[in-house]
């Protein structure tokens, strides 16, 4: 016997099988990859500048901060850092020599390189989005609808869940375990439920439209753009009153 | 170094450490980055039992693994293939494997296993729905299931009812968590035991943990 046969015909179903679902997974993973080793670098850079002038580094909160600061730099040095940050430039940190500023301007460099190619793969997600599944983007960012494919596994998988598990979604840690359960998973990420004073009742109408849009995207192919955005202004518009019935 | 044999091609070595292995069917490849070990004129290949469930099984004491050289054995839930890479080891070039998954995307390093190694037949296709492959399958001497869903024991057996012979022997890797996660583990392996009996004589059954949290793994023969 010969397994030609089966080989031949399990490579066209894996071809028949693989969409675009399978590439917005990876591109998610390797945004999330970036994120990782982006922090990972700026923890690593943020210490060298501990190092040279911590009265500049203890005033710095953040990553954001951070490099928005390194960008205007051009030549390190104490008084161009204490200019920017409006503080003296005495300091008591150690007088790094040059190599020492130059690893941490290579280090800052290749964040802010981080930082673009980061950009540049929510742009390619939002682009395959935007001919792939509009409604879904309508909704929300293309990385938490990117996450959202990454979770359930494919779009068409997306629409077929209970808007109840999209809800949680990202939260699978804590679902089965004891105590309160879940009310929100990867959509917590979206402003109108991190904003919202009740983000309970914000993800469960948010994950509900989600699943709506899914389901047009994938079966009807319908444009329901405006039915999602009625449904998406209810819930900025229950965060703004404080009304929370039903 | 020591080596005693377990069954056909399933050996162990001892060296410091007491390790599983079977001798490699394509020599000097490594399928998924296991240890090859050359003794004499073989070339030995490590099972690891924290990755394979047959192995955590020889590993935790069960000896009797009914697949031999020239067997043919279903594997459902075939994943990349790294437990079908031993299970082809062990039936040798007369064997078949039936190496059944349903994930296309895991099944890339399969198909590409299955080009290396010629008694591996590939089955891209829902272990549930194995009727429509009724043509593409043989009746086999051994049915593996390592499937994570909810009604993993029904599906098992149906296939067993589809494709194994009479004297055919069998087993099933339960994880419990898949089929309840709120229920004790303990008890869904009671019950899913009884389910099983109905049909099947059962040969035995090990806990696989510290090896593989949450499962065990029962064996079967098909004469009741």
């Amino acid at each position: 016997m010969d397994n030609k046969k089966y080989i031949e015909s399990a490579k066209k179903s894996i071809k028949k099988g693989l969409s675009v679902d399978d590439l917005i997974k990876r591109q998610i993973d390797a945004f999330d990859a970036l994120n990782k080793s982006e922090n990972l670098l700026f923890k690593t850079a943020y210490d060298l500048l501990f190092l040279y002038f911590p009265e500049a580094a203890s005033l710095i909160k953040g990553k954001d901060q951070f490099i928005n600061m390194t960008k205007k730099i051009n030549e390190i040095s104490y008084d161009e850092i204490a200019s920017i940050l409006k503080i003296d430039s005495e300091s008591m940190g150690y007088d790094l020599p040059k190599e020492g500023k130059d690893t941490l301007s290579a280090l800052i460099k290749e964040i802010d390189e981080i930082e673009k190619t980061k950009a540049v793969i929510e742009e390619k997600i939002e682009n395959i989005m935007q001919k792939e599944y509009p409604n879904l983007l309508s909704i929300g960012e293309p990385i938490l609808i990117a996450r959202l494919i990454r979770l359930s596994n494919g779009v068409r998988k997306l629409s077929m869940m209970p808007s109840s598990k999209i809800q949680v979604l990202g939260a699978e840690k804590n679902l089965f375990s004891k105590g309160r359960r879940p009310k929100y998973g990867v959509i917590f990420s979206h402003p109108l439920v991190s904003n919202s004073k009740n983000p309970g009742k914000a993800a469960k109408t948010l994950a509900s439209t989600i699943s709506i849009a899914a389901r047009a995207d994938v079966i009807s192919k319908k444009d329901i753009k405006d039915e999602l955005m009625k449904r998406i202004s209810k819930i900025s518009k229950e965060n703004q009153n404080g009304n929370y019935k039903g | 170094m020591e080596i005693t044999r377990v069954s056909d091609s399933i050996f162990w070595i001892k060296n410091k450490n007491r390790i599983l292995a079977t001798v490699n069917l394509t020599p000097g490849t490594s399928v998924y980055g296991e240890r090859l070990i050359k003794h004499g004129n073989k070339e030995y290949r490590e099972w690891n039992p924290n990755r394979s469930k047959i192995a955590a099984a020889i590993y935790k004491g069960y000896k009797n693994i009914e697949i031999h050289s020239g067997s043919s054995v279903l594997y459902l839930g075939a994943s990349t293939g790294t437990t079908v890479s031993h299970v082809s080891d062990i039936i040798g070039e007369k064997g078949v494997v039936y190496a059944v998954e349903i994930s296309e995307e895991v099944g890339i390093p399969l198909v590409l296993l299955a080009e290396k190694r010629k008694n591996i037949f590939p089955i891209i296709y829902d272990a549930a729905k194995l009727e429509d492959k009724k043509n593409d399958i043989e009746k086999v001497d051994f049915i593996y299931q390592d499937i994570a869903q909810k009604n993993q024991i029904e599906i098992f057996i149906r296939n067993a009812n589809l494709f194994l012979k009479s004297n055919g022997r069998g087993a099933i890797a339960i994880k419990a968590r898949s089929i309840d996660v709120l229920k004790d583990p303990n008890e869904i392996i009671y019950e899913s035991r009884k389910i099983l009996e109905k049909r099947f004589k059962i040969e035995g059954s090990v806990r696989l943990d510290p090896f593989q949290k949450d499962h065990t793994m029962i064996f079967i023969s098909n004469q009741k």
